[in-house]
């Protein structure tokens, strides 16, 4: 999506906003005007302290989830009796709805970063997991066997051939999953924490019925999951300029 | 050049396709290698590039054991061949980087590799193979003949001695095909190459090979029945090669050889032969 696409869309989304609060005309449906008042009011203070460790969050669990699920999707995709053994495994666990497991790894990680930033990588490592196994496993032998005949031993395919085409499985994935991420990151950060969107959304607004602050927050979660968006695509310009040219 | 010594060779599956099978190549020779599909030709050229290793026997180069690709053969196939992301200049200078990656260990590359001039030599095959013009597209973006040019100069860069192709006009039009084969004649003479074509068209084998091994043979005038020695286990494929079967043909490639009576004859000859040997199997 383009710059200008965006900011329409952002003036959309604020004119539909203040007719439905003049419509509702209710405390817990403010216009927009308030909510952004109390952005930029707290953005540059605790709402943006609050900002800062969900984004923190979310990119440290996209650099685990990357790391551990490239290497072992390479691996699965290229190695068919390993896809054997794990693949059914894989199948059975990438449909389970990894938030149940919140209370689990809050027991198991403690309240603080670590729980949040693995309950995420879990998320996100099986998505990468699945795209780029099969983005191996569609590497056409033939193009193994030239790029070996010119030389190419195990280092130099893993250079050359596996590291750039995983690239755009990860950016597929991540692209996918980024707003389920966010979207669970919010709920962890609901339990047994004191910072993050999540916290500062239900516990310090909604429980305080500060309700223009709340949007201040949901507007807050909102655009981290636009940039991680807006960051995703551009890696992909930027990494794989031949998925564009035509 | 390359020698071939009592070659066996087992597929995992237990079908035996070479048996005790010896060959020769000189330096210098521009053999095609033909035979229906399954008969083994493809196997036999990734063993030459050492991309498979032997069951028994030996395959030498030089005098030496096989037993990894040799940095001074080159192998183009049909397609597929092309790092689809990468643009034709880098995909041309592919093998210089994979030399530079591990400098001149003497495995994957010459220990005489100097690559200073890296450069200069893509921009120089791009040039001469007439895809200078396509260097900033993708594979997807430019013509199975351009592809093919672009697979070659990615191979010539790197100076071959031995250029082994595996029906690499295959997928092409008639006129691109035959525009290809006089190129890579050209090339031939020029970089002075020891070349062996796989191919399942009859009239590329003549007018590429000078020389023409002929694959999934009984051995020649042989009129018992195969013996079922070698076979898979279950007893159903066809008989394994066992001996070389070379059809000289030294006016391959000679300037207007397609449209001479020579060349009619020749095919026919091959064919025969071919049919023989279907018909042997049978």
């Amino acid at each position: 999506m383009k710059w200008r696409d965006a900011a329409w869309g952002f003036v959309a989304t604020l004119v539909i906003w203040e007719l439905l609060s003049l419509l509702i005309a209710r405390p817990v449906f403010p216009p927009p005007t308030d909510v952004l008042v109390v952005f930029a009011r707290q953005i540059t203070g605790d709402l943006g302290r609050h900002l800062l460790v969900s984004a923190g969050r979310v990119i440290a669990a996209i650099v685990v989830a990357v790391l551990a699920a490239v290497p072992s999707g390479l691996g699965l995709g290229q190695i068919r009796t390993l896809n054997r053994l794990f693949s059914p495994l894989i199948y059975i666990v990438h449909p389970i709805p990894k938030i149940v497991f919140l209370p689990i790894i809050l027991v198991l990680f403690g309240s603080g970063d670590g729980s949040k930033i693995f309950l995420i990588a879990l998320i996100l490592f099986f998505q990468i997991l699945v795209v780029v196994r099969d983005e191996a496993a569609d590497l056409r032998p033939e193009l193994i066997l030239s790029v070996r005949s010119i030389g190419a031993g195990r280092r130099a395919l893993f250079r050359y051939v596996y590291l750039p085409a995983s690239i755009p499985a990860v950016l597929t994935a991540l692209r996918v999953s980024v707003g389920t991420a966010v979207a669970v990151l919010f709920i962890a950060e609901t339990y047994a924490t004191t910072s993050g969107l999540g916290y500062y959304i239900i516990v310090e607004s909604w429980g305080a019925l500060r309700y223009a602050q709340m949007y201040a927050g949901v507007l807050a979660m909102s655009l981290l999951g636009l940039a991680l968006y807006f960051a995703v695509d551009s890696l992909d310009r930027r990494l794989c300029p031949w998925r564009e040219a035509s | 050049m390359i020698q071939i010594q009592s070659l066996t060779f087992t597929y995992p599956n237990g079908t035996t396709i070479f048996e005790s099978f010896s060959w020769t190549v000189e330096r210098g020779e521009a053999w095609a290698v033909i035979g229906p599909s399954g008969c083994g030709k493809t196997t036999l050229l990734y063993l030459l590039a050492g991309l498979r290793q032997p069951t028994a026997g030996r395959v030498l180069i030089d005098g030496q054991p096989l037993t990894r690709p040799r940095p001074r053969t080159g192998l183009i196939l049909q397609d597929y061949g092309l790092l689809p992301w990468a643009t034709v200049w880098d995909n041309v200078a592919l093998g210089l980087q994979i030399r530079a990656f591990y400098g001149p260990d003497g495995v994957h590359t010459p220990t005489d590799e100097t690559l200073d001039d890296g450069q200069a030599r893509v921009n120089y095959w791009l040039k001469r193979l007439g895809i200078d013009h396509v260097a900033r597209q993708y594979p997807h973006q430019i013509s199975g003949g351009q592809r093919q040019r672009v697979a070659i100069a990615r191979t010539l860069v790197l100076r071959p001695d031995l250029l082994l192709m595996d029906e690499p006009f295959g997928a092409l039009d008639a006129l691109t095909r035959e525009d290809l084969q006089n190129l890579t004649l050209d090339l031939r003479a020029e970089q002075r190459l020891t070349t062996v074509i796989v191919t399942h068209n009859i009239e590329e084998a003549v007018f590429m090979g000078e020389k023409i091994l002929v694959l999934r043979q009984s051995p020649i005038g042989g009129s018992q029945p195969p013996t079922g020695r070698g076979q898979s286990p279950a007893g159903g494929g066809p008989p394994p090669n066992r001996e070389a079967v070379v059809i000289e043909n030294p006016q391959a490639g000679s300037e207007g050889y397609r449209q001479r009576d020579a060349f009619f004859a020749r095919c026919n000859e091959l064919r025969e032969l071919m049919g023989e040997a279907a018909d042997e199997m049978a």
